[in-house]
């Protein structure tokens, strides 16, 4: 297809019939229509799709763009002569179509082919239309600046998947997906509905509730489970503790024992320290005995003489009394009272006979008594000490005998374990309350159970219809599932064929192709630029260069979409038209795209401002322009006026 | 024996070679452990008795005092017993008033026998009261044994 020329009758601010030729010549195909903002530009773009697809069209296409009546008009004539005629050349066959507006947003379209008869009228005409170039492609085809911009924004994954999609040509299955989408929201509706007549809140709940109820009685059964276990391991620690008490009061008899052995021992030490002190004292006096035959030997010698051993005392007291020891009176110069007189004479003239006489008796009493004792004491103290040695080295065995038995048993604390054992006895006192209580539960809960099953039976008989509305409802959901699957995979596909050549495009688009080294359309329908360093550049990009990329998109979706059209279109040249599409970028780029665009497209139709074009831009296209035309918007009568150039 | 005597001048005091002195005061003196003898009269008895069974007779060399007679005298069957050895060694019935004598006697004595002791007890590291023991057995004549064992029997 190639658009032979644009007339626009009272459309909008185009007052009067107004026409623009556009450039069909293979070498000069460049249209160039120039126009300040405000002037007019936007206006033809929405002329074209008007014209060819409707109002409704234009609407989701440009928005809600007001009246598209001349004002100008209205208020001069109130007529309502409106209409657009778009001329293309369609498989070598000339066309035009014309739309005209009735009344009250009505149109009537019709499509002629030059030269034949009758026309086709509107959704005769329309369908043809669709045939040649269906309006869900033209947007690649008739696009304005703000496009250019959206596809290469951050974000943009949705409107780059929609483009692509929309490529696609599968209305069938996009009819499918929707209204299966509609037909599952429609019984998941019913289905509410009819759950929410269910009894008691509807079988879902009442499976709910014996879900719940399982639940809860399988806890409390594992609970009762654990619970015995519990005693049981308490029980068992119970016995652990008998066992060790058991044992420790043979110990405590041990200890007990070896408590008394040890007072019999301290005892039996402390006598044995008596003793040997004893020991010693006599020992001290051991020189008595071994004095002995000396006594003897002295007493033998003292024996011998006439020694008296009668005390001096002792006479003077005869003497004085008397009398005689045995009682019989001493009469004076009786032969008694001289012997006892002639004695005490004696006596009192030696102080030797004193001497002797002590001697004498103290030898006599050492002798007789304390050697012997001396020595019996002696014998009897040391055999006790021996006994006593006996004794101790006995008892001392017992203790390292019980000591080493005692070894035996694990010390313990007596009260502790006692305590523990009490713990243990609180414990399953307390689990079996638990298990009791748990038990008592789980009746009331088999219980509840088998008031819901019967409840459950009662809401299934109503529920054969929830069953069957819920599987369509999962049916046309998964069949939805299934539609959305396939229809991704036609994304995919058509994915997988634009992403080379938006590439293409790219990099015959960009300025400076050595700092990218590829552009990528990701699965998830994102436009990235690959840098030199084989990172993603898109974050890095400059306004312009996201532009440059969304064009090369862009180009490349019309290129696509060329060889997507019906009747074997594959060879059909088609035009693009780019409303101000160089409004953000910077001469650099526009030197660029303007000298490479002319070479992608068949036919280039190009709306720009005062300022887009510059020199070395216009440049480029100079010799690729066909047709110039200026739009002069006159302030005055509110209208444009369309003046050639070219 | 010796040959009756003039009374002894000497002092009252009891003598002990010098030599000898440590001895004695193992064998009495002790912070720590109780010693086998309560006092020095005690080891100048036994030593005295020791030396006569043995029939040494040692003359002091270089004396030194160790008690007075009048703790002899505290207990009178030891001076009967010191007089008793004088009178046996002398013979002499006047030497029973003979302090001096009779301690001369005694020391000389007790100068031989301290040896005997020293040995016996006082060298011993442990246990010097059953020493003392066993030295006193060994010299208590035996008829004094037998008795002993007559009687127990």
């Amino acid at each position: 297809m190639k658009l032979n020329y644009i007339t626009l009758k009272n459309f909008r601010q185009y007052c009067g019939e107004q026409t623009i030729h556009f450039a069909i010549n293979n070498e000069r195909h460049v249209t160039v229509i120039h126009g300040v903002n405000g002037a007019g530009k936007t206006s033809i773009c929405i002329a074209l799709n008007w014209c060819l697809y409707g109002t409704e069209f234009i609407n989701n296409k440009f928005g809600q763009i007001g009246e598209l009546v001349s004002k100008h008009l209205v208020a001069r004539i109130a007529g309502d002569d409106t209409s657009v005629k778009v001329g293309f050349t369609y498989q070598d066959e000339e066309y035009f179509a014309e739309r005209k507006y009735v009344r009250q947003g009505k149109t009537s379209f019709f499509l002629k082919k030059v030269g034949a008869t009758p026309p086709y009228l509107d959704e005769d005409a329309e369908d043809r239309i669709q045939l040649m170039i269906p309006k869900e492609i033209s947007v690649h085809f008739f696009f304005d600046g703000e496009k250019i911009n959206n596809f290469a924004l951050p974000e943009s994954n949705e409107e780059v998947r929609h483009a692509v999609c929309n490529i696609l040509n599968i209305e069938a299955v996009e009819r499918g997906i929707q209204h299966l989408e509609k037909v599952a929201g429609n019984y998941n509706s019913e289905l509410n509905k009819e759950l929410k007549k269910q009894p008691e809140s509807g079988l879902q709940i009442l499976q709910n509730k014996k879900e719940e109820l399982k639940k809860r009685r399988r806890k409390l059964t594992e609970s009762v489970t654990e619970k015995r276990q519990e005693i049981a391991k308490a029980k068992k620690q119970i016995e652990d503790i008998d066992e060790e008490l058991e044992a420790n009061i043979a110990s405590q008899e041990l200890a007990e024992n070896r408590k008394n052995i040890e007072e019999k021992l301290n005892q039996f030490k402390h006598t044995k320290s008596q003793v040997e002190e004893r020991i010693r004292e006599l020992a001290n006096h051991g020189y008595i005995p071994i004095a002995k035959p000396v006594m003897d030997k002295a007493l033998e010698i003292l024996k011998n003489r006439d020694i008296l051993t009668i005390p001096e005392p002792l006479l003077q007291e005869l003497l004085k009394q008397m009398h005689c020891l045995c009682g019989r009176p001493i009469n004076p110069d009786s032969q008694e009272h001289q012997t006892v007189q002639s004695l005490l004479r004696k006596i009192t003239s030696s102080k030797l006979t004193t001497v002797l006489s002590e001697v004498f008796s103290d030898l006599k009493y050492v002798s007789l008594s304390r050697v012997s004792d001396i020595s019996k004491d002696l014998k009897s103290t040391l055999s006790d000490n021996q006994e006593l040695d006996r004794k101790i080295a006995s008892h001392e065995a017992n203790l390292i005998e019980i000591a080493k038995r005692l070894k035996n048993f694990n010390q313990v604390d007596i009260r502790s374990l006692q305590n523990d054992r009490d713990k243990c006895q609180r414990k399953i006192g307390g689990y079996e309350k638990e298990i009791q209580h748990n038990q008592e539960e789980i009746k009331k809960t088999a219980k509840a159970i088998n008031e819901v099953n019967e409840e459950i039976r009662i809401a299934s008989t109503s529920s054969d219809k929830v069953e069957r509305l819920k599987r369509y409802a999962d049916i046309a959901e998964q069949v939805f599932g299934v539609m959305k699957r396939i229809h991704a995979l036609f994304a995919e596909n058509m994915r997988k064929k634009i992403e080379p050549i938006v590439e293409d495009i790219f990099k015959q688009l960009v300025w400076k192709s050595s700092s990218f080294q590829n552009v990528q359309l990701s699965p998830d329908f994102e436009l990235q630029v690959i840098d030199k360093f084989g990172e993603q550049a898109k974050p890095e990009l400059s306004a312009g260069e996201r532009q440059v990329l969304s064009l090369a998109f862009i180009l490349a979706m019309a290129q696509v979409a060329a060889e997507k059209m019906p009747l074997n279109m594959v060879n059909e040249p088609y035009p693009i038209l780019m409303d101000t599409p160089f409004g953000k970028l910077s001469e650099e780029p526009r030197k660029n795209i303007t000298k490479t665009i002319p070479n992608i497209a068949d036919q280039l139709i190009l709306f720009v401002t005062d300022t887009e074009l510059g020199d070395e831009a216009r440049k480029n296209l100079n010799s690729r322009i066909g047709k110039e035309y200026n739009l002069q918007f006159d302030q005055e009568m509110s209208a444009t006026n369309v003046t050639t150039i070219l | 024996m010796k040959s009756k005597k003039k009374s002894n001048p000497r002092n009252n005091r009891i003598h002990i070679d010098k030599i000898h002195h440590p001895v004695y005061k193992v064998l009495t003196e002790s912070e720590e452990v109780k010693q086998p003898f309560d006092s020095m009269k005690n080891v100048f008895l036994l030593a005295t008795f020791l030396g006569y069974h043995q029939n040494k007779r040692l003359p002091l060399k270089d004396k030194v005092d160790i008690f007075s007679w009048d703790v002899l005298t505290r207990d009178e069957e030891n001076v009967s017993l010191l007089r008793a050895l004088a009178l046996v060694v002398t013979e002499d019935i006047e030497v029973l008033t003979d302090q001096g004598r009779i301690l001369d006697i005694a020391e000389e004595f007790a100068n031989a026998g301290i040896i005997e002791i020293n040995e016996k007890i006082a060298e011993m590291q442990e246990n010097k009261v059953m020493h003392m023991v066993s030295l006193v057995g060994e010299y208590t004549p035996d008829d004094i044994i037998l008795s002993l064992t007559e009687d127990s029997i």
